[in-house]
């Protein structure tokens, strides 16, 4: 075993206890002489000449603390056929529009984007008008009103105008 | 004929078409087409009377695009004839800018965020005032729901719905779809084949086909309607990388996500025509309507 590889194990056995590697090294070579004197540069650094994870030895017999890697299938039914009728206004029938064909949307949101107040204002036109949300579930109604409430006095009066990041 | 063949090769840009072709037979295409390896006998050229296709909108200073009608018949590709692309579909400038967008677009604007934190309002409780102002040394508070409570509301968490939904210009989506196809045929990802019968519905004839023919590992096969027949169906069904699409499903993504793009005759007149009016017509300010939910 060379001298090299003699420091490797020295370091690697001290990096098991302080879990870094940092040692100083001279410029032209890593192995340890009486001769070696730190660098007259870059006085107090300490090289890393380790990064990451530590490697495993051998004999090691405690597992990663991680989990072991799994990769994800990404041919599944779908994501197989992710976009398919995206384009069915161009190559089949013109009315309709595709983001009618977006089932996982929910109704009152489908082909809406727009900051928190206007979601919910468009969300109570949606609902409050010709479905039963406000008899089938009156506390979640209440509290759409009250959020909306709430936001309007907020913006207006606590925000400036133009800044959406505000919200 | 070699000159056909040539501007075949042609579209194939960078990609090195050629080792397909073993020397002999494009020796003998050279020297005599009709008895070319390529060609058998039983399905002669003169049958390609049936599947010469009109072109429209073709400007005057464009030259069709070629590829192959291939069969679905045997493992082994049998090249039946010649049919001609339209170039404003097929042969369009590869815009990889524009097929982002269109990638962008298909994966963002039917993504939701239906996360929600609730606020200190929408919390159980927290109307009464927890301890007196004045006093106890504490704190003052005036709900055990606020903000500043283990198990109180959240100020600014994230609130629903919220969508990243957005059209892409009509007119780019339509270049959305030429410019990939052209990019398809180009990199000798696209074959044309008569129709999606095959002779048995075993999982291994499509396998060895694909095999054989050097297709890409994900194959998209697609026809004209949207009931396949059934042989091919039950051949691709536990396959999850050979997937089957009506004409009207075609899109960006999954171009790109299946290697090898297989469409048939009546697929390939659908799309070119569909496509072609598009580009060409006068739309008047109609082209894209705006998604208009009715709330009265």
């Amino acid at each position: 075993m060379n001298s090299l590889t003699k420091l490797c194990t020295n370091t690697l056995s001290i990096a098991r206890v302080l879990h870094k590697v940092c040692i100083q090294v001279s410029r032209t070579c890593v192995s340890k002489t009486a001769l070696d004197q730190p660098p007259r540069w870059r006085h107090g650094y300490k090289v890393k000449l380790h990064r990451g994870l530590l490697p495993r030895l051998p004999d090691e017999k405690t597992p990663l603390p991680m989990p072991v890697y799994k990769p994800s299938n990404a041919w599944t039914p779908q994501k197989a056929l992710f976009g398919q009728n995206d384009y069915i206004d161009i190559l089949g029938n013109e009315e309709i529009h595709p983001v009618s064909l977006q089932y996982h949307v929910p109704f009152y949101a489908r082909g809406m984007k727009g900051n928190e107040f206007k979601m919910l204002l468009h969300k109570k036109k949606m609902l409050g008008n010709n479905t039963d949300y406000k008899t089938l579930n009156p506390k979640k109604w209440d509290m759409l009103n009250k959020r909306i409430k709430f936001l309007g006095r907020w913006l207006n009066r606590k925000t400036k105008s133009n800044l959406t990041k505000q919200l | 004929m070699l000159q056909n063949i040539s501007k075949l090769f042609r579209n194939c840009g960078h990609r090195f078409l050629l080792p397909k072709f073993p020397m002999s037979t494009l020796e003998s295409i050279e020297s005599n087409p009709l008895d070319s390896e390529l060609v058998p006998p039983s399905s002669s050229l003169a049958k390609s009377q049936n599947f010469k296709r009109k072109l429209e909108f073709m400007p005057p200073n464009m030259e069709p695009k070629q590829a192959w009608l291939e069969n679905l018949n045997t493992t082994d590709e049998e090249k039946i004839s010649i049919l001609e692309l339209h170039p404003q579909v097929f042969g369009s400038m590869p815009r990889i800018d524009v097929i982002h967008k269109n990638v962008r677009w298909q994966t963002l604007y039917g993504r939701m965020d239906l996360r929600q934190a609730a606020s200190r309002a929408e919390l159980p409780g927290g109307g009464r005032k927890p301890w007196p102002q004045k006093g106890l040394g504490r704190a003052r508070h005036g709900s055990n729901r606020s903000p500043l409570f283990y198990n109180g509301g959240k100020a600014h968490g994230p609130r629903a719905p919220k969508s990243y939904f957005y059209m892409l210009p009509y007119d780019l989506r339509v270049l959305g779809l030429t410019t990939t196809l052209s990019v398809k045929l180009a990199q000798d990802d696209l074959h044309i084949v008569e129709s999606l019968d095959i002779p048995t519905d075993d999982q291994q004839y499509i396998e060895e086909l694909v095999q054989a023919r050097m297709w890409g590992p994900s194959v998209l096969f697609v026809d004209e309607q949207d009931v396949m027949p059934e042989n091919i169906t039950k051949a691709t069904e536990n396959t999850r990388h050979f997937n089957l699409m009506p004409a009207y499903g075609l899109n960006v993504f999954s171009m790109l996500k299946h290697d090898t793009l297989v469409l048939t005759l009546a697929a390939l007149n659908r799309i070119e025509h569909q496509l072609l009016l598009n580009i060409h017509r006068n739309k008047n300010g109609k082209h894209q309507f705006r998604y208009m939910p009715s709330h009265h």
